[in-house]
Order: structure tokens, then sequence, then C-alpha cells
């Protein structure tokens, strides 16, 4: 009789089975956090703040030998020290690399908004606003807030071979402890960072000096499917502090392919602190005593 | 007190990301069941289930009737898990016939299997029905709302799926 179960069980029963599966929710909220880094299918639309000259990769020879030529007469064009942003994105990479992993000894903090372009043309802000910490090692950690209140604290850190993720929600007054496996860390600044000068390697366009959050200023500006083919169309822009090689804004910027409701996403990271003085519990989770532990995989 | 579905869209449109993991919260189970049943292999229904949600999350905008998210979802989940299942044979990673053949020999999915694969021969409006109440612990009102029909529509193909599965499983346990 046990197979002749009755039906309703048995549907019930692969319910609550199909329950035991870890859940997708941390990895696709996370995911939807880092839309902006690696976006999903978009058109987009490239305002570009004015590229000071280009290249395109790959450059035939008789193109890069004039583009160097070009360089070494434009203003700050002698390829040294005083502007190895004029260098070949290769070599611009490498610098930045060096630099990002000197700075992120000491950690580092930065912000991240997004910036939804309507199809009227004007840009809102959104609502949203995420403020991430990279420590020195591997422990790192993202608080979300939305309308300036803190909503959530997500910290992570590695534990044998899993990256553990705890996260705390004030509205729902919940908590949630996750494991995943350790290729899951694109919520990660700091490997976003380190990824950074990959992606400058294959930059497509050099961008006008800009002063950002008082830091001079140039910027890269990569097509996104050089970083990931399988995904639409997509802009990265990385700006960097002529003085300090490090990042100072990235932006990425897509935008829904519906023509009619041409809707734009500019995902912003900035406002870095490098090398910040934080409490030593920076990220050591903290959870309210009160708090209902509704998830623990 | 819950929040319909169309007030949770309304809050992710108006730039309330967060409130997308209560939508995908609600209709997690289905989507996993869908692709599980497809995919037939535990990491590859979980991949497919995060591309489906991402793929409900980018597509947000376009869905005209926010009601119907849950019937809406389990139909981009069916298209995540054949691309995951083109992209996985493309890559030669799993032998696409090995995925349709032979289940997943451990964990949950595993458990649910025999179940999930007499769910995915129903007709798809039985189906989807079946999904959202058995698996999302949805209502009948709600599945109304999100599939379009009459709740007494809903409820007769509650009925008649529930008649249907018991036929076959009982023709599978025949000696």
């Amino acid at each position: 009789m046990t197979d002749k179960m009755n039906i309703e069980q048995r549907l019930q029963r692969a319910a609550a089975s199909l329950a035991e599966m870890p859940s997708v929710c941390e990895t696709v909220m996370s995911r939807l956090d880092q839309l902006a880094v690696q976006p999903a299918r978009a058109n987009v639309a490239v305002r570009q703040s004015g590229a000071e000259w280009r290249w395109r990769l790959p450059a035939v020879a008789a193109a890069a030998a004039a583009i160097t030529a070009l360089w070494l007469v434009l203003p700050g064009g002698d390829v040294g020290q005083s502007a190895w942003w004029l260098a070949a994105p290769a070599a611009v990479a490498q610098e930045v690399r060096a630099t990002v992993d000197a700075a992120l000894l000491g950690g580092a903090t930065a912000e991240e908004q997004t910036i939804v372009i309507g199809a009227d043309g004007n840009r809102h802000t959104s609502s949203t606003t995420s403020r991430l910490y990279a420590s020195a090692g591997r422990a790192y950690r993202r608080d979300i807030y939305d309308d300036g209140k803190l909503r959530e604290i997500h910290w992570y850190f590695q534990e044998d071979d899993a990256l553990v993720q705890t996260s705390v929600r004030y509205d729902s007054q919940t908590v949630d402890v996750c494991r995943h496996p350790l290729t899951v860390n694109e919520t990660n600044i700091a490997e976003n960072l380190r990824r950074l000068s990959g992606h400058i390697a294959q930059a497509d366009l050099r961008l006008d000096y800009r002063e950002i959050e008082k830091h001079k200023c140039v910027g890269f500006e990569i097509d996104n499917r050089k970083l990931d083919p399988a995904a639409s169309a997509g802009v990265l822009r990385v700006w960097l502090d002529v003085d300090t090689k490090l990042p100072v804004r990235i932006e990425f910027e897509t935008s829904q392919p519906n023509e009619a409701q041409p809707k734009a996403l500019i995902l912003v990271t900035g406002h870095f602190n490098w090398r910040p003085d934080l409490p030593a519990d920076t990220y050591t989770p903290k959870v309210p005593a009160d708090f209902r532990l509704v998830g623990q995989r | 007190m819950t929040q319909s579905t169309e007030e949770l869209i309304r809050q992710v449109l108006g730039g309330r990301r967060n409130v997308f993991a209560e939508l995908l919260r609600r209709h997690e189970w289905s989507v996993l069941g869908i692709c599980g049943a497809i995919l037939r292999d535990e990491d590859a229904a979980l991949d497919a289930s995060q591309e489906a949600f991402i793929d409900a999350f980018e597509n947000l905008d376009q869905l005209r009737s926010p009601a119907t998210f849950g019937a809406w979802v389990l139909a981009i989940a069916r298209r995540a898990a054949y691309r995951e299942l083109r992209r996985r044979r493309r890559q030669g990673t799993v032998d696409a016939l090995q995925l349709a053949d032979l289940p997943s020999n451990n964990g949950p999915l595993h458990d649910a299997l025999d179940v999930l694969d007499q769910v995915e021969r129903l007709p798809e409006s039985e189906r989807q029905t079946v999904l959202l109440y058995y698996f999302d612990n949805q209502p009948v009102e709600q599945i109304s709302q999100a599939t379009g029909r009459s709740v007494g529509t809903v409820t007769k193909q509650l009925t008649r799926a529930r008649r249907r599965l018991r036929e076959w499983f009982e023709r599978e346990t025949v000696p």
C-alpha cells in the first residue's frame, strides 16, 4: 500500500524534499547586487563624457605606431613617470594591479549606488545604497541602506572550503546563515578590484581627465562583451586617480533592449577609502538577540 | 501582513531591489522543481533556477500583469532549464542523454524526481497549478490571479491533475 500512497502526500513529500536543497535566494540577490559589474542581457546606451582619443584592440601595427607618435606630441603625452596612463593598456593594467594589491593589504571600503535613466532621459538615483567593506584578509561585508536606513548587513568569511554568509535583515528582524562554494565571491569588492586590472588591459577608450570626488582622474572604457562574450552589450568605465593610480569610481552602464522603454542603468561604485581605520569587529557578524533564525544551510 | 505580489513588484520596480528576495522565496521551490525535472541534476537545477530569477528580475518591467508573476516565472524557469541543458551539452560537461535518462543518484532532488517526472508530464495549465499549489503553497485564489483563470477552473485543474497523477503512479506500481 505504501506505493499507492495518497497522491497529495506524494506531492507534499516531493515539495518537502526540494525544500531541503540549498536556497538560491542569497546567491541570486548577491548577483543582482553585482549586475552593474557583470550585467546580463542589455543593449548599451553609452553616454561618453568625451574620449580624449581612442585605441582599438587589437590594433594593427601601423595604427599603433601612429598612436604612439600622437601620444608623444599631445599634452601630457611624454610616456614616463608623469603620465603612466598613456602607456599601453596592458602596462597600465599591470601598474594598477600592483597598486591595488598593495592598497588592499590595508583593506578598503566603498559605496555602491544605482542610477536609473528613464525613458525621458532623466536620471534618478536609486534609494538603495550599499556600503562595501573588504578586509586585508578574506572577510568582507556589505551593508545595504534604503532611504538612508540600514536594512541589511551581509558578512562573508572563509571557513574551510566554504564561504559563509551571515545575513541580518532589520526589516524582518531575521538572520540567515548560508555556506557557499568558495567560487561564489562575486560580492567581494576586493576580488572585483583585483579583476579590474584585467579589464583595463582590454580597454577600448581612454576618457578625458575629470575631477571626481576631488581626485584628478583618467578613465578607461571597456566593452563588456570582451569580458564576457556570452553577455549582451554593456560598458564598464574605470576612473583612476592620476596620482595614486587607485580606482576612484567604477561605472557600469547598460540599457534595456526594448526601445519603447529605453531605460538605462548605471551602477556606480565610488567613495573609496583605502586602508580605512575600522573597528576590529567590523567583519564579525553581530546578530541582535531577538532576531529569528530563518535559515541555516 | 503578507504583501501582495503586485505590491512587491511595484516596490522592486520602484528601486527596492531587495524586495525581490521575497518574490523569489515565494516561488523558489516550484522553479527548482521545474528545473530539476528537466535537468535531473541538483547543481544544474540550482544554476538554472538562479538564471531564471535573474532573468525574471531583469525583465520585470515587461510583465504586464504583476499578479501573474508566479506563472510567468515558471515559464522563464522552463526556458532557463532548457538553456542550461543546451549549455552543458555544448560544453560537454554533462552528457545530455545521460541527463535526460538518468536520475540524480542522491540528495533531495532524487527523492522528489519520481513525482516531478509525472508532474512534468501534465498538461501545462495543470502543471502550473500543481507546482504553485503544492510546491509554493499558494492558495487557490492566488493561483487564480497568477494564471488568469477562475477559482473554479483552478480547483478543477487540481482535481484533474491529481487524478492523472494517481493513475500514472498506479500504473507504475502494477507488477
